[in-house]
């Protein structure tokens, strides 16, 4: 995978780590350089092995093979207490019997801190996540937003190397959970603290991240920073995973001077491409995202054009959704801002109309037709 | 009203009556020996009837004055508290592997250990003394506790184990990444949070080594006679009210035992609840 973007020591370095369960290989040869103060996001579906990763970090679990370094120490055989990594899990573990005060103090008086600091530093962090006050109540006397800020109060009192949130939203409802996402992206900047954040949401992944690295069964397919992630998957699934997109079977008709010419239902498009020359007649897939493509009444004669009939029109709020039909078989989903559409035209179902591609520069083509396949394109 | 809803309310009320009249029966089948004996207990009069004659504590008072009574009712409290005390701490420790434990067999260790709630008492006490005068052992308070522990483990095993499997296995590696290690995590995390579990099993232990007399009869011996033997051996030479008046202080004590654990879980409940 692409090493991190500065040149300094890393503070967590992931050589080739797997981890197996029995037959079942959750964690498959896994590299990963975090820089210091990094926000770095696990990003996948369920049961892609993200967890079983943070374990492996942390130290619950050994991992089958390759190295866990932190600060150019080797922290394989280390014991989970004596790593001074930080977890946060989506239900907050909270310490049921112990006060918010205790909780937070928890990891001062495990590292047998003088009582006198310890009073002074959970009052700081209980400030810091705005919640002064609690210090006396009980985990089960607190909304799950305050919950989840004693469990980040906890773990960042004892300032720790590394930061680990698992799914740490996943139990809150939408709006509060966008609250949160910036309270502890600002929070975290604030500390510089180093951060490996996880979740299978991947709004949240892209707001929150310097870099998103996408996990499929067990391997990192790309770990990139959100918008390369978004603008250049590096491989179908990426591209299928993150936002949605139009993935179109398609043909090569010829290259010439950096363009590859591709048929897409019937239209050829030209499409700027570094890729060296490929052979004509060759399958592929072509991904344009929905917002990279237009519609109008008038066929234009600048480009070329796909005549369809509108079949579905949603409003969404800030954005007007839109499927059209092309052809016998091919659907096109298209995305267009409201204000847009208002300065121009609502389309309706039924309407008879010409899609064109806004930007052929961010048109992105792959080999074959199945997922796993990858870019034609470098990144 | 239709045909139809007339039928639904019927139906509704029917099954009503049914439970309710199921479980009060239930519950006075239960209680009503019980209930008879602590009654007759109460007597004025030379035997054990029902309903008793007068009332009084002359009983009360007379096992107050035998000497037996009283030095078996304190060895049974001794012993059911010594049993219950080592129980408790075996019983903690072996709940933690059988819940958390990943190994081979860990199922057939948890039936294993659950045995002795299954197995006759009778057998047990049986196989205990072979086993005891196998080794050579003479039969003493000790032994009497050790084999009461043999038979009351599994209820903290039990108890201990469902509040383990109900705790948030997150808690302990929240508290490891905090810092504390295998024994911190234990002792500050984990055993406060069975405490409910502890005490009921605990409680229920206590109970069923007080009251035992199947094993006790094979290990107690002449010298080491327990308040259940003392009972049994009243009731075989003259049945007089005194017995009534020992059940009803076993029975006194069984409840202040579940007063008292119901107290303590209670109490923890407050503050996790
Ligand atoms: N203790 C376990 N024993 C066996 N398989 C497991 C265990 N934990 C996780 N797995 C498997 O490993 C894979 C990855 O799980 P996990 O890391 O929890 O995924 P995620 O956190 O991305 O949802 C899944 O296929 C899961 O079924
Ligand atoms: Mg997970």
């Amino acid at each position: 995978m692409t090493p991190s973007p500065t040149n300094a020591r890393p503070d967590l370095r992931l050589v080739d780590v797997s981890r197996r369960y029995g037959p079942v290989t959750a964690v498959d040869r896994v590299s990963l350089d975090v820089a210091p103060g990094e926000f770095v996001t696990l990003l996948g579906p369920s049961g892609c092995g993200k967890t079983t990763l943070l374990k492996c970090i942390a130290g619950f679990l050994p991992p089958s093979e390759g190295q866990v370094v932190l600060r150019d120490e080797v922290m394989n055989d280390v014991l989970p207490h004596l790593r001074n990594i930080g977890i946060v899990f989506q239900h907050y573990a909270l310490f049921p019997h112990m006060t918010v005060a205790d909780n937070v103090a928890f990891g001062l008086r495990m590292r047998k801190r003088a009582r006198t600091a310890i009073a002074g530093r959970v009052q700081e962090m209980l400030r810091l996540v705005r919640l002064p006050g609690f210090a006396d109540r009980y985990p089960h006397q607190l909304s799950g937003g305050q919950q989840q800020r004693v469990a980040l109060a906890r773990v960042l009192a004892v300032e720790p190397v590394l930061l680990l949130l698992d799914e740490p939203f996943g139990a809150l409802d939408k709006k509060l959970r966008v609250e949160m996402q910036l309270e502890v992206k600002q929070l975290v900047a604030l500390l510089g603290m180093t951060t490996i954040f996880v979740t299978h949401d991947q709004e949240e992944a892209m707001r929150m991240s310097d870099r998103v690295a996408i996990m499929h069964a067990g391997r990192i397919v790309q770990c990139a920073a959100p918008e390369v992630i978004y603008d250049r998957p590096c491989d179908l699934f990426v591209a299928d995973f993150i936002g949605s997109s139009n993935l179109l079977d398609g043909r090569i008709r010829g290259t010439s001077a950096g363009r590859l010419r591709v048929e897409v239902a019937g239209v050829p498009l030209e499409v700027p491409c570094h890729a060296s020359v490929r052979p004509a007649g060759e399958d592929v897939v072509v991904m344009v995202r929905p917002e990279n493509l237009a519609l109008s009444e008038t066929w234009p004669s600048d480009r070329p054009a796909w005549a369809g009939v509108v079949s579905l029109a949603l409003h969404t709020g800030p954005v007007m959704e839109y499927e059209v039909v092309v052809g016998e078989t091919w659907r096109l989903r298209v995305s267009r801002p409201r204000m847009q559409v208002e300065s121009a035209r609502v389309w309706a179902k039924g309407d008879r109309v010409a899609v064109t591609v806004v930007d052929l520069k961010a048109v992105r083509i792959f080999h074959g037709d199945t997922a796993g396949a990858t870019s034609v394109r470098s990144l | 009203m239709p045909a139809g809803r007339l039928g639904g309310r019927v139906g509704h009320v029917t099954f009503w009556v049914a439970i309710w009249t199921l479980a009060l029966g239930g519950l006075l089948y239960l209680l009503l020996p019980t209930l008879i004996i602590v009654v007759a207990s109460f007597t004025a009069g030379e035997y054990i009837t029902f309903p008793p004659q007068g009332l009084s504590l002359r009983w009360f008072t007379r096992l107050m004055a035998l000497a037996e009574v009283r030095v078996s009712a304190w060895r049974s409290l001794i012993v059911a508290t010594a049993a219950t005390a080592v129980a408790v701490v075996l019983g903690v420790a072996a709940a933690f592997p059988l819940v958390r434990g990943r190994f081979a067999g860990r199922e057939a260790l948890n039936a294993f250990l659950m045995s002795p709630l299954i197995l006759p008492s009778l057998v047990y006490g049986l196989a205990a003394l072979m086993f005891v005068s196998a080794i050579g052992l003479p039969l003493s308070v000790p032994v009497l506790v050790l084999s009461h522990v043999a038979i009351i483990v599994p209820y903290v095993i039990r108890t201990t184990a469902a509040s383990l499997a109900l705790l948030d296995p997150h808690l302990e590696e929240a508290a490891r990444s905090l810092g504390a290690n295998a024994w911190k995590t234990f002792l500050r995390v984990i055993l406060p949070n069975l405490l409910p579990g502890i005490a009921t099993g605990a409680a229920f232990a206590f109970i069923s080594s007080f009251d035992n007399l199947t094993v006790s009869l094979f290990l107690a011996g002449p010298r080491v006679e327990t308040l259940p033997i003392r009972l049994f051996a009243m009731i075989n030479f003259d049945f007089d009210p005194a017995a009534a008046a020992i059940s009803a202080v076993l029975v006194l004590i069984t409840f202040a035992v579940v007063l008292l654990a119901h107290w303590a879980v209670g109490l923890t409940r407050v503050i996790r609840l």
